[in-house]
């Protein structure tokens, strides 16, 4: 277990690089320079001249992503100037906010997705399954920015329930409660899409699981039909989901842009809009590196625990 | 068969689940008494006066600071405000201001002579050793200003250059309002974030891309306002600020695009504001641009844009097409023969295969959203699609607007061929003076980002702000608009009519001709203030 992660790691570092070169030749497609950008309409060609160098922008191509790189290495983003802040402490901050997103909306997929898989799986003629069967469809074509708006109107414009938008209410402090009532909407709109991705999926591999010789024989030896579902088609099937599960969870990050950008979620997603739109290229730079790591460890993460929880790939 | 028993368990967890989450999310923050919450469409950049100069920005000032004098509510006109009196000396050059007594800023400091001296020899002294707190984009308001003399602690005597006639409405504008010299000595470049003046409200917290809170002042020394908190909210997403409005989160929301004004106009639990100031919506042409340094297609643009239409349907009546630079609003200096250029395809097409322009690409700097600026990617749209209509190809750039602005304000060489751009101004001196002027190039400071130069038009400009007769000013304008209309440096859209939209708990608020927005006299409640 120790080698194959370790072996998995090292397989990281040229992804990793790719990441970084790919990103950084973006970056400088990107039109406009940065020093001009930062010192904005009361530069004289002179100080854009100097910050030039002091940014290293007129050294080779190779010379400044090397540069840069070994920055990263040493946990310096640079600063960002449309907000006189060091990128990094911008960027963790930000982070942190979509990852609860992102952790909410994720909880929606494993919860509602494995469980309408099982069911599906489990009650696989049944009319609540075809209900479920339509519900899934319906999830895997609706894209969730319009599933989110839709969801400010009702629950926020029409019934009051819920925030229509931010992380906390402008009164009454920052209290957990405060979190997940604004919470709900956006992770709901962010994760019911994944979920059904997941739901469909979950049950495919149940059924596949079901059809085995093993199960038949764990039928006729008598075992109490919840022990063969919730045992061995469940745990079985689950296995084969996790990496798409990884997957699913990529996606909730990227989709955070969007969903963030409606709900006015303080994360990253929004950040980097914002960015963009400020043509502040390091903390743009800073905010992809982020989400293209956590990617990553992510997937990473899913490779391992579906290496442990199942021996066959042991081998 | 029945649902397995590991279906039905899976389904009583996941339902004690989301009572949880639910008894977890009840309303625990109920908004308090004498509270408005208004969304607006950008963070302020800075809540010191001298460094603001966006109207987001300036709605937060108005009602943190106060200048010598004031527009009087509903009008353009001049009163006394934190000075009680002033005299003008017979050559026009010197004014002396008798200041109110009993004035305290909000960090407890004395209001007298010494802040008022303090505060503009800041601004305009480059040896102060405050002035790197800037920079202070619209000093020039004052560049007139040769010194500034204390009499006494509350008589203060500012002597001119040379007579300004727009001196008085400049002091009335958020670039003339007094600072605490306390509170910037204290805080320096920080002050921006803290400010102190000696308004109705004071800044009680700013939380980054969130809100900026005010509160009411206590020891303020004029009428108590009803408010006691005012949030001003940083949304950027129009859609956002509107369903912000809708589930009840915000009170009050300005700059409202113009078919959702519609959906209000008959909808008794809303309220909508309305009121025209002096605003101008414009495009600059670069006049260094090897395309629009030819006056005839500067014209034919002026001829394919259909006005009429932007105005009137795609911003639904929420603005007046405009003629010249010098805004409707100032009735007095105002050139009523001028007519807008028609729209006339056919003309430009003309005009644009004489000069040999067909086919060409322009870039075209447009902006995400920003103070005045209406519909700026919708408008910037449509304009691209009525230039391609006569075979101009526009190439629209978007850039979020304090970026924008210093694109912009940078001088448009080797950038863009044409930018839009929008200003608010108090008097019919401004607007020209820094935009038209060959003085005013970005290279001098300026904001003629598009390098217009007509010697004639500089000395008009020049003449009608030394000038103490109102006649003889208004002559001079008039002259400017008739030049500047024909030989197009830009092309000049329309003049908005401010807006905004509250819901019925808000009571007292009026839209202001010169566009400051006050608090003063608002109120809210009724009775069911304690539900969000």
């Amino acid at each position: 277990m120790t080698a194959y992660i370790f072996k998995r790691l090292l397989y990281m570092v040229p992804v990793l690089l790719a990441v970084t070169f790919i990103l950084f030749v973006l970056m400088k497609l990107v039109p406009g320079d940065a020093a001009e950008a930062m010192l904005g309409p009361y530069a004289t060609p002179e100080n854009v001249e100097r910050l030039r160098e002091d940014m290293q922008l007129d050294q080779p191509f190779f010379v400044q992503y090397f540069g840069w790189l070994g920055d990263i290495v040493r946990g310096d983003l640079g600063t960002a100037y449309s907000l006189d802040r060091p990128v990094r402490d911008e960027v963790l901050e930000r982070f942190g906010a979509t990852l609860v997103l992102a952790g909410g909306a994720f909880l929606v997929c494993c919860l509602l997705g494995l469980g309408a898989g099982f069911f599906l799986a489990a009650r696989e003629h049944g009319t609540g399954a075809k209900v479920v069967t339509l519900m899934t469809l319906a999830g895997i074509s609706l894209p969730s920015f319009w599933l989110g708006l839709l969801f400010i109107l009702l629950f926020a414009v029409e019934l009051h329930w819920l925030p229509a938008g931010g992380m906390y209410s402008l009164f009454g402090g920052e209290t957990l409660g405060d979190l997940l009532r604004h919470l709900v909407l956006p992770s709901l709109a962010l994760g019911l899409v994944a979920a059904a991705v997941t739901a469909r999926l979950m049950r495919t591999q149940m059924l596949e699981v079901l059809s085995q010789g093993y199960i038949r024989t764990a039928r006729a030896k008598g075992l109490r039909e919840a022990k063969v579902l919730g045992k061995h088609a469940f745990i079985n099937g689950f296995i084969a989901v996790i990496p798409v599960l990884g997957l699913q969870a990529g996606y909730v990050l990227g989709g955070a842009v969007y969903i963030e950008t409606i709900f006015q979620w303080p994360g990253i997603g929004r950040m980097l809009v914002q960015a963009i739109q400020a043509r502040d290229l390091l903390l743009v730079q800073g905010g992809v590196l982020l989400v293209g790591v956590s990617y990553l460890f992510i997937n990473l993460l899913a490779d391992v625990l579906q290496h442990a929880l199942d021996p066959r790939l042991k081998q | 068969m029945s649902l397995p028993p590991l279906t039905r368990r899976y389904a009583v967890w996941l339902f004690l689940g989301l009572a949880l989450l639910l008894w977890g999310c009840r309303p625990d923050n109920a908004r308090p008494l004498e509270t408005l919450v208004i969304a607006q469409g950008a963070e302020p950049k800075s809540l010191d006066p001298h460094v603001a100069t966006s109207l987001n920005d300036f709605r937060i000032l108005e009602n943190v600071y106060e200048g010598l004098v004031r527009f009087k509510p509903g009008s353009m006109e001049i009163e006394p405000w934190l000075a009680e009196r002033w005299e003008v000396s017979g050559d026009g050059k010197a004014y002396t201001f008798y200041l109110k007594e009993g004035v305290r800023f909000h960090d407890g400091s004395p209001f007298d002579a010494e802040a008022v001296k303090y505060t503009f020899e800041r601004l305009l002294d480059s040896e102060h050793p405050e002035h790197d707190t800037g920079p202070f984009p619209l000093a020039f308001f004052f560049s007139q200003v040769e010194s500034i003399e204390v009499i006494d602690t509350h008589t203060v005597r500012f002597q001119l250059k040379e007579p300004f006639a727009p001196f008085l409405a400049n002091l009335a504008y958020p670039t003339g309002y007094i600072v605490s010299p306390d509170a910037v000595r204290l805080l320096r470049g920080g002050y921006g974030r803290k400010p102190s003046g000696t308004g109705p409200f004071h800044v009680t917290d700013w939380q980054s891309n969130r809100f900026v809170r005010l509160e009411r002042f206590d020891d303020y020394w004029g009428e108590r306002p009803e408010l006691a908190q005012v949030y001003f909210q940083t949304v950027t997403d129009e859609n956002a600020r509107l369903t912000e409005l809708l589930s009840g989160s915000a009170d009050l929301i300005v700059e409202v695009a113009p078919d959702l004004i519609q959906y209000f106009r008959d909808d008794p639990a809303y309220r909508v504001y309305e009121e025209s100031g002096p605003h101008l919506w414009f495009l600059i042409f670069n006049l260094r641009s090897p395309v629009l340094e030819d006056v005839r297609v500067r014209q034919a643009i002026n001829y394919a844009i259909d006005k009429q239409g932007i105005a009137e349907e795609f911003l639904q009546g929420t603005a007046t097409v405009a003629a010249g630079p010098v805004p409707r609003a100032f009735g007095w200096a105002y050139n009523d023969d001028i007519q807008p250029y028609p729209y006339d395809p056919d003309e430009a097409r003309t005009l644009i295969q004489e000069a040999g322009a067909e086919g060409a690409t322009l870039t075209f700097y447009a902006t995400e959203s920003g103070s005045g600026m209406l519909d700026p990617k919708g408008m910037a749209q449509a304009i691209q699609a009525d230039l391609a209509a006569v075979g101009l190809d526009v190439v629209i750039e978007t850039y979020e607007w304090n970026t924008f602005l210093s694109k912009v304000n940078g001088g448009l060489e080797g950038q863009a061929d044409m930018a839009e751009m929008a200003w608010m101004t108090n008097d019919p001196d401004t607007l020209p003076f820094l935009t038209l002027r060959s003085q005013a190039w970005p290279e001098e400071g300026g904001f003629n980002s598009g390098y217009y130069a007509n010697e004639q038009v500089d000395q008009w400009l020049e003449q009608a702000r030394r000038e103490t007769d109102l006649q003889q000013r208004a002559a001079l304008y008039r002259k400017v608009q008739q030049v500047v209309h024909e030989e197009a440096p830009w092309a000049v859209i329309a003049s908005w009519r401010q807006n905004a939209v509250s819901n019925d708990r808000v009571h007292g608020l009026r839209l202001e001709p010169s566009f400051l927005f006050r608090l003063d006299g608002v109120s809210v409640g009724d009775g069911k203030e304690a539900a969000e």
